[in-house]
């Protein structure tokens, strides 16, 4: 199985070690893990801001470094870029989205699919916090897959948040930037909530959610251990 | 015994008992006003509706007042401590029943401290679904314009989602279906 | 406290908003209540909510796109069954003939029951103006019109006040002694309205559903108000948007189900009454408001939002009205829906800062009942909105779109991306020296929110130097 790394924005700048524990769990996997040199943003900050022609131009940029792609899946690690690159690049391309991109696949997503996780021997001694990333739960649904991951960490007791308990992390793309008093308020009650049950780990699908949380936190000094999928599951396969 | 649609109506806050003859459920009635909810010192006030059978109203009436003090009021009013009308039709699993007005006034039940539904052999239904197939179609005695649908006493939830009862119409909400042979009018 | 369609700084609104403890407390008990109950009965439902909620998107696919036909038979057999039927386009036209109405019949007050529309048309203010004291009946709506607010929710009217806001405005405006006891309040509402029902001319009520095969509308509700504003006083008059129209009495009792269970968490409500025909030596209308209904209707992406069943789920899921309440929207529906609706009402001037309230976290179309799209409608709205020429940006949204450009040039080519890391640490270290930490402006507001240093190096500088 070859796959191609796509790496969002703010893991490549901001967050890069998660992405080598993504590769480590992926050839852990007996998976092949290429990296297209070329790649850049997918675009969905312009989308959201409802500047097609901006969005228009990474799209096409994405489009044209992968379709000739060799690989047998291209592994994304943000449930927020998948859904903007498999659900909205149609309307991009008015409507028309080359039928490749079913290759995209997100990371836990892609785990899960073959049973590939299976080959892992995690092991960890501790309860985590795993928090929902938006895209991934509502707009990809999905949640089984990495929950499943989780669930066969032997030691490893996962607490989540019920959908009346605090839910979203409050970044938001540009409300962050917009609308900051409630983006802050969203973020600190979910950290709140997290203190509440006793936990200081937490994993997260989406590195926007981990950066958002994580520049919070450290507003408040709160001791808290933020793992992006990938890095928690390297640890664990250590 | 309807035993999904008794527990459904529980949930919505009713009361329901099912009786094989009107004489049953007479005395049912009389149960309800004289000892389940003993009024004590107050003669209970009751008003029966002109919409249950000629029967029924009778039955009720001397069996109530050989019972005990008794108050009848002739129309519907605040001052009733129960109104005693008509449904028509019971659906399981919404927990519901429905009343039909082309004899009545729909008042009939909103007034009264608490609500008393009697049916002679009521229609019954599964689900909304099969209730509004029948009744669109005809297949029903009840008739679009002048219905109801009653799961439960009056309430809100309005502050702090406290639910209170008895908010503009009866607190107490009963429903006695009478099926003879003690089976159910089938649809 | 707004008055609809007024002109809401959101950001300002919601500093006031965060920082009133108990607005927030309110907020957060009534909003987790409503969704652990919906939820329950969602439950105790098992797969027939399902085919429930296939069953009425099914039914308004066919009526989005036939609404004016519909609307037209509408009222045909509702005339055939006794009542008259006025349609208008315009809120003047339906307040002019709803206040003739209620002249002719000689009423010095009419009694309400809980009516969406009639906020939206702006019925009370209107009465009043014209001497007809509008007397709201459904406890919510009787406390914030005491209060002079407009309903914060689609379904809990007052879910914004506390007990003791309620205690004392009842103390204050209608004289009674200071009681926190829930009963006792409520129970101060039911004897001051009783009066005004038994002596009422005329009543005025929405509508949740109407249906065109037979004229018949249907009123849900739990108090028993409603029963008592459509069927106790001599006229009834029933105020509703187009939108209402299914085309098949049949299909009303999905609606019924997925209503019940979304809006209050109940297997059904206390009442569910359908009026059509009136009793004998009464009279009926039906005013109906078209008003931007057929134009949503017509639009290829927005018309799903018609789909609505006005039962507030998205509103107590959203973090932003858990914040905020519908107070802060500046608009008679409030929360996702209310962004999805607002710029066809409003204009998209008006709706600037309304279309960024959301962090498109998706619970909105999770949780509704008819499957609506929100978070798709709220980034259509975004890019009509920069898309139409004819619209003024504000300097806030021209920035962005200058940063959107800045954006596309530099992160779309991998060796212009690459030159920014080395600038921002470079800023950071600036930063540090001057203030102490990373500071981003917007990002780090009071300083609550702070930022992790920017590694040495990127991800793929790490990986192609291998």
């Amino acid at each position: 199985m070859k796959v191609s790394l796509f790496v969002p924005c703010i893991i490549n700048h901001l967050m890069p070690d998660s992405a080598f524990s993504a590769i480590n769990v992926l050839e852990k996997c007996g998976v092949s893990v290429g990296v297209e040199k070329f790649q850049v943003c997918c675009g969905q900050p312009a989308y959201n801001m409802g500047i097609y022609d901006h969005a228009k131009i990474f799209a096409e940029k994405f489009v044209r470094l992968y379709e000739k792609a060799s690989c047998d899946k291209i592994v994304v690690l943000s449930g927020s870029c998948v859904s903007m690159i498999k659900k909205n690049y149609k309307s991009l391309f008015l409507g028309q989205a080359p039928s490749w991109l079913e290759k995209v696949s997100e990371f836990s997503e892609f785990l899960y699919s073959e049973g590939l996780y299976k080959k892992l021997k995690l092991k960890y001694r501790g309860a985590v916090f795993y928090h929902k990333s938006c895209h991934l739960l509502n707009e990809l649904e999905i949640d089984k897959e990495p929950k499943s991951i989780l669930s066969s960490i032997n030691g490893l007791k996962i607490i989540e948040a019920k959908w009346h308990e605090n839910t979203c992390c409050g970044f938001g793309g540009a409300f962050a930037a917009t609308l900051p008093d409630l983006s802050i308020d969203i973020g600190n009650s979910k950290l709140d909530f997290i203190l509440s049950k006793g936990v200081n780990n937490i994993i997260a699908g989406d590195a926007g959610c981990i950066t958002h949380l994580k520049s919070l936190a450290m507003a408040c000094d709160y001791k808290l251990n933020f793992y992006y999928m990938a890095d928690f599951l390297d640890m664990c396969s250590n | 015994m309807n035993e999904v649609f008794a527990g459904r109506f529980k949930l919505n806050g009713g009361v329901y008992y099912e009786a094989g003859l009107i004489s049953d459920a007479i005395d049912i009635i009389t149960g309800i006003i004289f000892v389940r909810e003993a009024p004590g010192e107050k003669i209970p006030a009751v008003y029966i509706s002109a919409c249950l059978s000629v029967e029924l109203a009778a039955g009720l009436k001397s069996s109530l007042a050989e019972k005990g003090e008794i108050k009848f009021l002739d129309h519907p009013s605040d001052e009733a401590d129960f109104s005693i009308s008509a449904f028509k039709a019971l659906i399981s699993t919404s927990g519901s029943i429905a009343i039909c007005h082309k004899t009545a006034p729909r008042n009939d039940s909103i007034f009264g401290a608490a609500s008393v539904l009697v049916s002679e052999n009521p229609e019954k239904y599964d689900t909304i679904d099969d209730f509004f197939a029948a009744v669109s179609s005809g297949k029903s005695c009840l008739v679009p314009d002048f219905m109801t649908m009653i799961s439960g006493p009056s309430k809100t939830a309005d502050i702090e989602k406290q639910i209170i009862t008895g908010m503009h119409g009866p607190k107490k909400l009963f429903a006695v279906g009478i099926f003879a042979d003690g089976s159910s009018g089938a649809h | 406290m707004n008055k609809n369609n007024a002109e809401i700084n959101i950001g300002e609104f919601s500093r006031g908003a965060l920082a009133d403890n108990k607005l927030r407390e309110n907020l957060r008990k009534a909003t987790s209540t409503a969704l652990i109950k919906r939820d329950e009965a969602v439950k105790i439902s098992g797969p027939s909510f399902e085919r429930s909620r296939e069953r009425a998107i099914a039914e308004r696919n066919v009526s989005i796109c036939s609404l004016r036909e519909l609307t037209a038979r509408f009222c045909k057999n509702a005339e055939a069954r006794g009542v008259r039927t006025f349609v208008f386009d315009d809120y003047v036209s339906a307040l002019n003939e709803i206040t003739k109405i209620i002249k002719e019949k000689g009423a010095g007050y009419v009694v309400k029951s809980k009516s969406m529309i009639s906020e939206e048309i702006g019925l009370n203010d209107h009465l009043r103006a014209n001497g007809i004291e509008p007397v709201e009946t459904d406890l919510g709506e009787f406390i914030v019109s005491l209060a002079g607010e407009s309903p914060s929710h689609l379904t809990a009217p007052a879910l914004h006040k506390s007990r003791r806001d309620v205690a004392e405005l009842f103390a204050a405006k209608l004289g009674v002694k200071y009681t926190e006891n829930v009963e006792e309040l409520a129970m101060i509402a039911r004897k001051y309205l009783r009066e005004k029902f038994l002596d009422a001319k005329i009543g005025i009520s929405g509508a949740n559903f109407a249906a065109a095969d037979n004229g018949v509308i249907s009123i849900v509700e739990n108090e028993c108000n409603a029963r008592l504003s459509f069927g106790y006083p001599q006229t009834h008059i029933a105020v509703f948007g187009a939108e209402k129209i299914i085309s098949r009495f049949s299909e009303m009792g999905s609606f019924l189900d997925i209503l019940s269970k979304s809006a209050t968490g109940q297997i059904a409500n206390a009442y569910t009454s359908f009026v059509g025909a009136c009793e004998e030596g009464h009279e009926r209308y039906f005013i109906i408001i078209t008003k931007n209904r057929y134009k949503i209707a017509d639009d290829p992406v927005f018309s799903e939002a018609l789909r609505c069943v006005r039962c507030g789920a998205c509103q107590n899921i959203c973090p932003i009205f858990q914040r905020i309440s519908g107070h802060g929207y500046g608009f008679t529906y409030a929360g996702p829906i209310g962004i999805a609706l607002a710029p066809f009402f409003l204009g998209y001037e008006k709706c600037s800062e309304l279309i960024e309230a959301s962090t498109l976290c998706g619970f909105c179309k999770k949780i509704c009942p008819v499957k609506i799209d929100i978070p798709s409608l709220i980034l259509e709205h975004r890019r009509r909105y920069y898309e139409d020429p004819s619209i003024v940006k504000t300097p806030f949204k021209k920035a962005k779109k200058i940063f959107s450009y800045i954006h596309s040039k530099i992160m779309s080519g991998p060796f212009l991306s690459s030159l920014i890391p080395p600038f921002i640490r470079l800023y950071f270290k600036a930063s540090k020296y001057l203030g102490g930490r990373n500071y981003i402006p917007l990002w780090d507001k009071y300083e609550k929110r702070h930022f992790m240093d920017m590694p040495e190096k990127t991800f793929m500088e790490r990986y192609f130097k291998k």
